[in-house]
């Protein structure tokens, strides 16, 4: 009987352990949840004094080990400043950060300040996740907007319908244009001199420059140039994958879309200036680039740290040439937002917070200093930054594209991106010569404009009130 | 042992020695790998003995991750899952195999269909579960469901359990035992070397779960090993440091691999003498 | 053991129905937490994903409207579902691959080859890999210039296939890795199974003039039935839900969709494209298609497994 005894014990006490454990971790739950719904509440009720009426403000975010260390001083800084407060950091591999914010508003348990993916904001802000900045950007003590590109600021509007216009749901963290970087060496050894801001190369010359430094054989191979940026091809000979007004109609069946498409897939193809596709699935021409083994090659400002450390060669940046046809240049610009969660309980906190992260000048400082990005005030850009020993040399190029020649990509201004992932998923025929860009481009259109179609519709659908 | 020199012998032994080499090759080209200095994995044909051999990963691994952190929090993780993971799915393995109980079998299939449903849908209610006992960012959503059951262990217990005499039981009650103490002073012993083995598979299961801790925790200091890993690959894919990725592969291992050679005695013995019949 | 058995055989006459009550609470008893996990930590789940199937929930807002069976309507028509079927169908490719080789492996340990020791610690060696260490390992030995196996194989062929860029390859890659990790695990089971097979069924064959040949096929295939099965069951559900692989080697789903599975479409769905209520509804007709597949097994089990005893 003892044992019988013992047995309805040990099974009670097991299941109940696991149940008892949840209940009084719920009581501590929700003591500690109190206080971020009600800041005024004190952690501990014994303990009264002023001090300790701390405000907790979360905030996620993803980043290089460098961008982390950099934050964590800031964060630091912040709580410094406003002693008041104190910052939950959370931080998240970049390529888990969607699936984990996502499941953490389906459970109410958004943070209350999160980075914004650019292409990802729109469904954050029709979804009524994103808190409302625009009085805050035009009634802050913490930075002056006009001393902030204005199409950063830009950038993430909103209007219940379109990005770029309308009211403000995140502030830009940084802004990285995608320049074209060349290999000063290369371009020396090869005879070939450069283009400036005020007499930029066309396409011709791009490939003439390609041609002229394509060397080698075998191990000793160097290419010319990387793959081409189908963007900035397709956009500066005046061509787009989808109208611009109204962002409902497929374009790619154009035959300034088609030109540019082929005059992409023919570096490779018809000249051999740039490395197969085979090629570049083992050695990314990122990586080539730093290796030595390519003179041109598209990347983004953020990546200044790397070839720092690791070209032994030296490098500038260029504009992107301008199309024949057209006589323009134009590339997108990238950049990741700061978010405030439209729930926060402490929203002048998590807005100072990320006003802060953003545009504080010694935040600037570190991040150019460190090669993580380019200044994004304008003072400092124009001024300190010039001076600044580091490459690129010709740094003017950077704000030059970022004025006068960058622009928010198409993709990014749809609902979701589908319809883009799938031009791109089997673009690779393209490229290597399996198809034309004329085939190409027809036998997928409307696939596409499908799923642009679904994309236009889940705006709707979402965006209702 | 005498044994006999056939050709067909040699040929099977040769098939396996070839096995053996694929297997063992990934591994002695991790560390190789993570011994190299990063302009040097990119060299035709392939090093593999690097030259210079360059200890400063193992060194900055340290310092470039959370690995620390990441290892002690699996380990408090593991151990818990371990003891009672252990515990409760062998007492629900002795029930299904000995007893008679209202619903067994409908409870047992019940079981089976836990394995069936693809876990990223459930994510979100669980996450809200969690939420409502407060169990987000703690070690608590790792440890506990783990510990209350294993369906393949119960699986594979009851098979073996099956297998052992029933007259145990019925001896048992005569001399006066409960059921608990006819599992937990007769079967469980009797079921040691499987329960060895097991204890070895869940280990590995634990200790290898990334998908649970990363949606479940936020804060650095609750990471465990995994996570801490895949931090160190997804930083912007264009700067992958291979060398140092493959380190940090080669420790995460490195416990696994270390235990699993203690134990690789009763690891094979073991299954060995459970005489599993499926 | 026989006067133990003689005594309890003794006893069940008597008293019954209160041993049997006893049983069954004490039965109840054991299992319970394995019944609470059940229902809080997937029943419960569960019931929220198959609600959520007849909503167009989206996680990002609070308010979910009913669609009635739109989802599952829409999963019929949607061709991006059917390509990520056949891809997952695909995945079952390594079971019979894993399942042979491990049972060569497991019977030439059993006939004492030389060195088998050796050789299990070898190949389980796999198995107790992490899926992201080793994803990172496959990355990069199948790295189409600089990655081993194609150094290796250009000594055959002129052009090794590009594993990582080509869904055809990158899918035969998977099917790779799988039978490659599982050959060594699954054979501890083989080991298992035919060290329990009694010598003397072997002797009473020797009798009556079987050869080596015959013995295996007429009595170690046989015995090895209800281990096959068990194996196959487990193998199939996991196969199935093939999805970490994916994410890893493709996480666009590869070219034209070629790679993406199942498991990974939904995730895709249920997170890229925030449609919570049709990934539900996908995952609940995959789940039945699980249910159903493993149903049919069962039943064909009575077929051609082994059940004696």
């Amino acid at each position: 009987m003892k044992k019988k005894i013992l047995i309805v014990i040990m099974c009670l006490t097991f299941t109940l352990s696991a149940l008892g454990l949840a209940g009084c971790k719920q009581a501590a739950k929700l003591s500690t949840s109190d206080d971020s719904i009600e800041p005024k509440v004190t952690e501990e009720p014994a303990e009264t004094t002023e001090t300790e009426e701390k405000t907790k403000v979360t905030f996620m975010g993803w980043g290089t080990d460098a961008e982390i260390t950099t934050f964590k001083e800031m964060i630091a800084q912040y709580e410094t400043k406003y002693p008041d407060i104190d910052v939950e950091y959370i931080v998240v591999a970049d390529n888990e950060f969607d699936t984990k914010l996502q499941t953490m508003i389906g459970a109410g348990q958004c943070p209350d300040a999160f980075y914004s993916h650019i292409d990802r904001m729109m469904k954050y802000a029709a979804t009524g996740n994103l808190y409302d900045l625009t009085d805050y950007v035009e009634n802050n003590e913490i930075f002056d907007p006009d001393n902030v590109w204005e199409c950063l600021i830009n950038l993430y509007r909103f209007d219940g319908n379109m990005q770029g216009s309308g009211s403000i749901y995140a502030l830009p963290k940084d802004v990285s244009v995608f320049p074209v970087f060349y290999n000063v060496d290369l371009f020396k050894a090869a005879g070939v001199t450069p283009p400036t801001i005020d007499n930029p190369w066309d396409w011709n010359d791009y490939l003439e420059a390609a041609k002229k430094l394509t060397t080698g054989e075998g191990e000793n191979k160097i290419y010319g140039t990387g793959a081409y940026s189908l963007e900035s091809a397709v956009w500066s000979n005046g061509a787009e994958w989808v109208d611009q007004e109204t962002l409902t109609k497929v374009k790619i069946d154009d035959p300034a879309f088609i030109q540019a498409l082929q005059w992409c897939a023919d570096l490779r193809l018809v000249h051999g200036v740039a490395p197969s596709a085979s090629e570049t699935e083992s050695l990314s021409d990122y990586d080539r680039f730093k290796q030595g083994k390519l003179a041109m090659v598209g990347a983004g400002t953020w990546s200044l740290a790397d070839f720092w450390a690791n070209c032994d060669f030296e490098w500038d940046v260029m504009n992107w040439p301008v199309s024949p046809n057209t006589g323009k240049s134009e590339i997108w610009f990238g950049s990741a937002g700061l978010s405030v969660s439209s729930t926060t309980a402490n929203p002048e906190a998590a807005c100072n917070l990320i006003a802060y992260l953003s545009f504080n000048e010694d935040a600037q400082r570190t991040a150019y200093t460190m090669g993580q990005a380019i200044p994004m005030l304008k003072d400092m850009a124009y001024g300190e930054y010039m001076n600044f020993e580091k490459p690129p040399a010709s740094k003017e190029v950077l704000f030059d594209i970022l004025e006068n020649h960058a622009r928010l990509a198409t993709q990014s201004r749809t609902f979701n991106q589908e319809w883009f992932n799938e031009f791109n998923s089997n673009i690779d025929a393209v490229f290597n010569g399996e198809m034309t860009a004329q085939q190409y481009c027809e036998s997928i259109k409307d696939t596409i404009q499908q799923l642009l179609d679904d994309s236009n519709a889940q705006k709707a659908e979402y965006s209702k009130k | 042992m005498k044994r006999k020199i056939s050709p067909v012998r040699i040929i099977v032994f040769i098939i396996l020695l070839i096995g053996a080499v694929t297997m063992i090759v990934p591994f002695a080209w991790m560390l190789s790998t993570s011994l190299k200095e990063a302009n040097l994995v990119y060299t035709i044909p392939p090093q593999w003995i690097p030259k210079p051999v360059d200890w400063k990963n193992y060194i900055e691994i340290w310092t470039a991750s959370n690995l620390l952190t990441g290892i002690k929090n699996s380990c408090i993780i593991s151990v818990s899952v371990l003891v009672f993971c252990t515990f409760t799915s062998s007492m629900a393995a002795f029930a299904f195999s000995k007893l008679s109980f209202p619903f067994k079998n409908a409870i047992f299939v019940m079981l089976l269909t836990t394995i069936m449903v693809p876990l990223v849908v459930l994510l979100v209610p669980l996450f809200v579960i969690y939420t409502k006992i407060g169990w987000i960012d703690t070690l608590l959503p790792m440890i506990v469901p783990a510990s209350m059951c294993n369906i393949n262990i119960i699986f594979f217990l009851r098979q073996y359990m099956t297998g052992l005499p029933k007259e145990l039981l019925d001896a048992a009650k005569i001399d006066g035992c409960g059921y608990f103490s006819a599992y937990w002073r007769i079967y469980l012993p009797l079921c040691k070397p499987a329960i060895v083995a097991n204890v070895i598979m869940l280990f590995m299961i634990t200790w290898n779960d990334y998908f649970g801790p990363l949606v479940f925790t936020h804060s650095e200091s609750k990471q465990n090993i995994q996570v801490a890993i895949a931090m160190l690959n997804s930083h912007y894919i264009q700067q992958t440091d291979i060398p140092l990725m493959m380190t940090a592969s080669l420790i995460a291992i490195l416990p696994v691999l270390i235990l699993f050679i203690i134990c690789q005695k009763y690891f094979t013995e073991s299954f060995a003498m459970t005489g599993i019949k499926g | 053991m026989d006067c133990i058995s003689a005594r309890s055989k003794n006893i069940k006459g008597k008293g019954q129905s209160k041993l049997k009550r006893r049983e069954s609470l004490a039965g109840l008893l054991f299992v319970s937490p394995t019944i609470i996990y059940f229902i809080v930590f997937f029943l419960l789940p569960l019931a929220v994903c198959i609600y959520a199937s007849f909503t167009n929930w989206n996680i990002l807002s609070p308010n979910r409207v009913f669609v009635g069976t739109l989802n599952y309507e829409r999963l019929f028509v949607d061709p991006k579902f059917w390509k990520a079927l056949k891809n997952t169908l695909f995945m079952l490719i390594p079971i019979p691959i894993y399942i042979t080789f491990a049972l060569l492996f497991a019977y030439a340990c059993h006939k004492n080859i030389l060195g088998q020791k050796v050789f299990r610690a070898i190949y389980y060696l796999p198995y107790i890999s992490s899926i992201v260490a080793l994803t990172l390992i496959w990355m990069w030995l199948f790295n189409s210039k600089y990655g081993l196996v194609n150094n290796f194989l250009s000594l055959f062929v002129d052009n090794p296939p590009s594993w990582l860029s080509d869904p055809f390859w990158t899918k035969w890659m998977i099917v790779i890795m799988i039978s490659w990790k599982l050959i060594g695990f699954t054979s501890i089971y083989y080991i298992a199974a035919l060290k329990s097979i009694p010598k003397s069924y072997y002797e009473a064959a020797q009798i009556d003039g079987a050869g080596p040949r015959q013995q295996f096929f007429k009595i170690t295939l046989p015995l090895l039935t209800p281990t096959t099965f068990y194996l196959l069951v487990i193998g199939m559900i996991g196969s199935l839900q093939t999805f970490v692989e994916v994410q890893m080697f493709a996480p666009d789903g590869g070219r034209g969709y070629g790679v993406g599975t199942i498991v990974f479409y939904i995730w895709q769905k249920a997170f890229s494209s925030s449609q919570m209520g049709y990934a539900c509804a996908i995952a609940t007709v995959f789940g039945l298609f699980i249910l159903v597949i493993t149903v049919i097994q069962f039943t064909l089990s009575r077929k051609w497994v082994f059940e004696g005893n």
